[in-house]
């Protein structure tokens, strides 16, 4: 079996002229991309020292991430994507975590990524399977992130299952990016693209940020193959013009990352009749996805919720219950994944993958501490069994904001829920007991908090309402009540 | 065009009052508004008023305080259909 840096090669060698990534003004070929990434990878060898440890890559969606993905891979290092903007706290967290050989920007990348040496590939010594691939932070309950490790042979499986599924035209795809290249939604654009001869199409900040431009990129991008969160697309669907008519090249709608709402799905195949709807399910642990179902007419008409599918071949998903058996057809309980895209564990944590992580007849499994079952031959999730929420597809510990929320001066204690609208997540809101409230004004200081915090955590972390209380309310344990206080949020 | 109803809407979407009190508060810098919430205001308006944007024609610029929203609402009211 032909790893996958070699089927990229393959793809970069036929595809040499063609458009391998496109991003706000900029994009870069196959050619270049190849090449540059090669040069980076004989000055990683130089310059990143004996160690082992990952490259550290901080960026945007700048072509130069992906030379630094491919950089750092030929040079037998794995990558760790972190957001430019992330605060330095939580960059010393993950450095701490991850020790890395080296960190870089994309700065670094696009000075060091020029030279004619050629790297010889430590990737063509022999398949190296269990080398980590890339590893990817992700929240962590107890403040501290958490670094999923994902191999080449993890990655691998995801890739060959998706191009068995999808049959994607060699040298032809234009895939839409528009999850960040930290978060493992982009996974499934990046890898899939580049196998296949692909034009990858980001969506920067300033696009996602102002819809006018963002609708402009849409329409002329020439996308066949839409990958994105569900709830980007249902912010789409708000605008009438969004149909086949603004985007006629597109075929395909892919999901993954949190719940396909069944309104999202039912208004994409009557917006766009000739493209299909997937949706997918998984986590970040079992590399990307390990669910899929296409959604058509007839899934609609008989399921609301939407399934998340079936697993992947060579992929078991069961539902088991607390005692491990397993659960019986329609009856609630725990899925677990079991095969060879789960991630041997989460980096340098043996604190954490016991309970998580375990091994049966010879591969590996994990506890996705997902609610779900099975029905009619389809897997559906039912939710989370813990404190874990999703927000606009960004996988966030309550756990971890409130640690970090405790942490901020005058900040007594702080119960961190997320706010629904229309039953989906919308954003975070904190309930906050001071220490001492100023006589002044509530929103000036909950802006200095929240400034506080912003210090410590990611963006899409910060709560978006900050409300102050004298006390929580408590239940019978002595606990706050955190049903009661969000009842408070939803009237 | 109500201006207390539109001044409500506002106050529904961004989940806080602080609008009412600073109408020439940065909408988008204080992270009251951004692209999602935006959409939110536009099914509200849409909702109420019976008046539709486009996302797609949209320039944010036009509500970047609550008086231009306003102002720009009632703009619309007067030459809507």
């Amino acid at each position: 079996m032909r790893g996958l840096i070699e089927q990229i090669r393959d793809a970069a060698e036929r595809h040499a002229s063609r458009i391998a990534h496109a991003s706000g003004d900029r994009e870069i070929t196959y050619g270049e991309l190849w090449q540059r990434a090669e040069a980076l990878a004989g000055w990683l060898h130089g310059h990143a020292g004996p160690r082992d440890g990952p490259v550290i890559i901080r960026g945007r969606k700048e072509p130069e991430m992906l030379i630094g993905f491919l950089g750092a891979a030929l040079s037998g290092r794995a990558y760790v994507p972190v957001d430019a903007a992330l605060p330095e706290a939580r960059l010393a967290s993950i450095i701490s975590a991850a020790k890395p050989a080296l960190t870089i920007d994309v700065a670094d990348v696009a000075a060091f990524s020029h030279g004619s040496h050629h790297h010889r590939s430590r990737m063509e010594a022999g398949s190296p399977g269990d080398a980590p691939f890339y590893i990817l932070f992700t929240s962590g309950s107890t403040g501290e992130p958490k670094g999923v490790v994902i191999t080449h042979a993890c990655l691998a499986s995801f890739v060959r299952w998706q191009h068995a599924e999808h049959r994607f035209e060699h040298g032809a795809e234009i895939i839409l990016n528009q999850a960040p290249f930290t978060f493992d939604l982009s996974v499934m654009d990046i890898y899939t693209s580049l196998t296949c001869g692909g034009t990858i199409v980001s969506l920067g900040g300033d696009e996602l940020a102002n819809p006018r431009t963002m609708f402009g990129r849409l329409r002329t991008s020439g996308i066949t193959t839409w990958v994105s969160t569900p709830s980007f697309a249902g912010m789409c669907l708000v605008e009438k013009g969004f149909d086949e008519t603004m985007i006629p090249s597109v075929r395909r709608f892919w999901f993954c990352g949190e719940t396909l709402p069944h309104r999202t799905a039912a208004a994409l195949l009557q917006r766009f009749p000739r493209a299909e709807v997937w949706n997918t399910y998984g986590p970040t642990e079992a590399t990307v996805a390990t669910t899929s179902v296409r959604i058509d007419a007839g899934i609609l008409d008989a399921h609301d919720p939407l399934p998340i599918g079936r697993a992947m071949p060579g992929t078991r998903v069961e539902v088991r219950a607390a005692d491990g058996r397993r659960c019986t057809e329609g009856e609630s309980g725990e899925l677990v994944i079991i095969g060879p895209n789960v991630s041997p564990g989460y980096l340098g944590a043996s604190h954490l993958n016991p309970g998580s992580f375990f091994v049966e007849d010879g591969l590996r499994g994990y506890h996705t501490g997902d609610r779900g079952r099975e029905t009619g031959g389809y897997l559906f999730f039912d939710g989370r069994m813990d404190s874990q929420v999703k927000v606009r597809g960004f996988r966030i510990e309550l756990g971890d904001v409130e640690s970090h929320l405790r942490g901020v001066n005058g900040v007594v204690d702080a119960v961190v829920l997320p706010v629904q609208r229309r039953g989906v997540n919308e954003s975070l809101a904190a309930f906050v007991i001071l220490s001492r409230r100023d006589h002044g004004d509530d929103f000036v200081q909950a802006q200095a908090i929240r400034g506080a915090l912003a210090e410590r955590l990611p963006d899409y972390m910060l709560p978006r309402r900050l409300e102050f209380v004298p006390s929580f309310p408590l239940t019978a344990n002595g606990k706050a009540d955190r049903r009661a206080l969000a009842a408070r949020l939803h009237p | 065009m109500d201006h207390d109803k539109l001044m409500q809407l506002l106050v529904e979407v961004t989940g806080s009052t602080q609008v009412l009190r600073q109408p020439n508060i940065r909408l988008f810098d204080a992270q009251l508004l951004d692209s999602i919430r935006l959409v939110d205001l536009f099914l509200a308006i849409e909702e109420s008023f019976g008046i539709t944007i486009s996302p797609a024609d949209f320039d944010r610029e036009a509500w970047a305080t609550p008086e231009a929203f306003v102002r720009d609402m009632m703009a619309r009211a007067a030459t809507a259909p």
